[in-house]
């Protein structure tokens, strides 16, 4: 996705000369374009996360709608109390996106990774959380959410690689069924599909985490997750029999691919269609 | 106006029982002269586009900040300083109070945000000028010193750090020649008696060799901590501490 995010914000820097784009020292030969067309409002601010937050907070109160890249653990843990202060706090809108969501640097092990990020940024009050399962989300749902509220973006190397263009930003039902409710959030929608293949349950598809909806009226609740398992659970505060799927709790310690990852952290299509086949009793 | 505003202080503090006095009065020589003499202020319209930004920093300091914002009218008087639903907490609140610029408290945050501002003005072509004002505690922590390099390396001259150099943090952590530290980072220095109302202004109203050779301007004032209340000066006890009633009297007397 990030190819497409620099892309996207080509057309956007061409609409709205309020936008800034910052980068931690990541991301310049990909924004190119951008610092050939804007130097002004586009700058690779080096690698001072800290600073930078609060640097983009200043920004945003000069009326700016500045935009923050990083990987996920430096943009969101290294930071985290610039964030709650001078943007949660000052409900400045300033937006933050990520890449390399849990472990999608898995070779380059746990300093990498950030399986954390949504339940950091949740607790942050009134801080929108996306989390794009495709460029096509993105495409729909970004040009319309920042620039009012503090937002953070989680952006992962794969998308859900459906052909689905969402109409809502959450709760698309995507498939019908009489067991219970699957929840699949970003880019956990297309190993949710497959596995969910053979199985009575409705899938419903969500990529922020604003409302839970009415999955209480449903008697069994999965959600699968792409970051710490029961994340969304907790922050949602679900009653009843939920089975949360994601990031078991725990440094991921090795390294290799996303792959090797998600088949040892029971994260592949087939663990999942098998956990849920259990939980459903399908 | 000094004592005025010192009484002001005292007044407030002891009547919430709340508040960081030794703090406001270590930089309120500094602060006066900046909203008196230096920025340009608009106390009926204090969004606007032209006023020069002020930031408070060490937002433990906000007595005085609010001391001033009262004296130059931009707030109405203050009555409930601290109290559960005032605009007026122990920390300076942007959203709260007219003429705050940043809701500060957590060190290193406020002069980061005030390069943000810097840089925000130089693309929007604004000719206002920013002033962060920080402690030398603060200067403790790394996000300053970030905040220093990037100011430095896009040429932020129309921001001006003030650092109230009380020698507070000495206990914990030595800083020594901040001066040549922040000269190492590719700023404009200028070290300075901050009590010394003229000299300060003079500082701040001749134009900064800072903007002359584009780089962002430091003033380390040597100020004392407490200044002006004797069993408060450089004496930690006080730190975050009101006076009783016995206390109160004394320190009116000595204002």
């Amino acid at each position: 996705m990030r190819a497409a995010f620099f892309k996207m914000l080509e057309d956007l820097f061409a609409k709205d000369d309020r936008l800034v784009l910052i980068l931690g020292d990541l991301g310049v030969y990909t924004a190119r374009n951008l610092f050939r067309d804007y130097p002004d409002r586009v700058f690779n601010i080096g690698i001072c996360e800290q600073a930078t937050i609060s640097l983009a907070a200043g920004l945003a109160k000069e009326g700016f709608h500045p935009i923050f890249y990083s990987i996920a653990p430096f943009a969101v843990e290294r930071c985290l109390e610039q964030i709650k202060v001078d943007v949660g706090y000052q409900r400045l809108p300033v937006t933050i996106v990520s890449v390399g969501a849990s472990y999608d640097y898995a070779a380059l092990g746990c300093t990498h990774h950030c399986p954390a990020d949504v339940e950091l940024m949740t607790s942050i009050p009134d801080m929108q959380v996306f989390i794009p399962g495709s460029e096509s989300d993105m495409e729909r749902f970004f040009p319309d959410m920042y620039g009012y509220m503090p937002l953070y973006m989680r952006l992962s190397e794969k998308g859900h690689g459906l052909d689905f263009k969402p109409e809502h930003a959450s709760f698309d039902v995507m498939k019908e069924g009489s067991r219970g409710l699957v929840v699949a959030i970003g880019n956990m929608l297309g190993v949710v599909m497959d596995a969910c293949k053979d199985i009575d349950v409705e899938v419903v598809y969500i990529t922020g985490l604003g409302t839970k909806g009415h999955i209480e009226n449903y008697g069994r609740v999965a959600i699968v997750e792409p970051y710490y398992e029961g994340t969304t659970a907790r922050l949602w505060n679900i009653d009843g029999d939920v089975y949360s799927i994601g990031v078991p709790r725990g440094f991921l310690t090795e390294y290799g691919t996303t792959e090797e990852h998600d088949n040892a952290l029971a994260l592949s299509t087939e663990h999942i269609r098998v956990q849920l086949k259990l939980f459903f009793n399908d | 106006m000094i004592k005025k505003l010192t009484r002001r202080i005292i007044d407030l503090s002891y009547e919430s029982q709340e508040g960081h006095i030794p703090s406001a009065l270590s930089v309120l020589d500094i602060m006066w002269v900046l909203y008196d003499k230096v920025m340009k202020i608009y106390p009926k319209d204090p969004d606007n586009e032209d006023r020069d930004r002020f930031i408070l920093s060490k937002g433990h300091a906000a007595l005085v900040l609010y001391a001033i914002l009262e004296e130059k009218g931009f707030i109405e008087k203050i009555t409930d300083f601290a109290k559960y639903d005032s605009n007026y907490g122990g920390h300076p609140d942007m959203n709260k109070v007219a003429g705050v610029e940043a809701s500060t408290g957590s060190l290193g945050h406020g002069f980061p945000m005030a390069v943000g501002i810097a840089l925000g003005l130089r693309i929007k072509g604004n000719k206002a000028r920013v002033y962060a004002l920080v402690g030398d505690g603060e200067c403790n922590e790394g996000s300053i010193w970030e905040a220093a390099m990037i100011a430095a390396h896009h040429k932020l001259d129309n921001l001006t750090c003030i650092v109230d150099y009380n020698r507070s943090t000495d206990r914990a952590l030595k800083i020594d020649d901040l001066g040549e530290k922040f000269k190492a980072f590719g700023w404009w220095v200028n070290e300075i008696d901050g009590h010394d109302q003229k000299m300060i202004e003079h500082i701040l109203k001749t134009p900064l060799k800072g903007e002359l050779y584009d780089k962002p301007t430091v003033l380390i004032c040597n100020t004392i901590k407490g200044k002006g209340i004797k069993k408060m000066e450089n004496n930690p006890e006080w730190h975050h501490k009101s006076p009783d009633k016995k206390e109160y009297e004394e320190i009116i007397k000595e204002i």
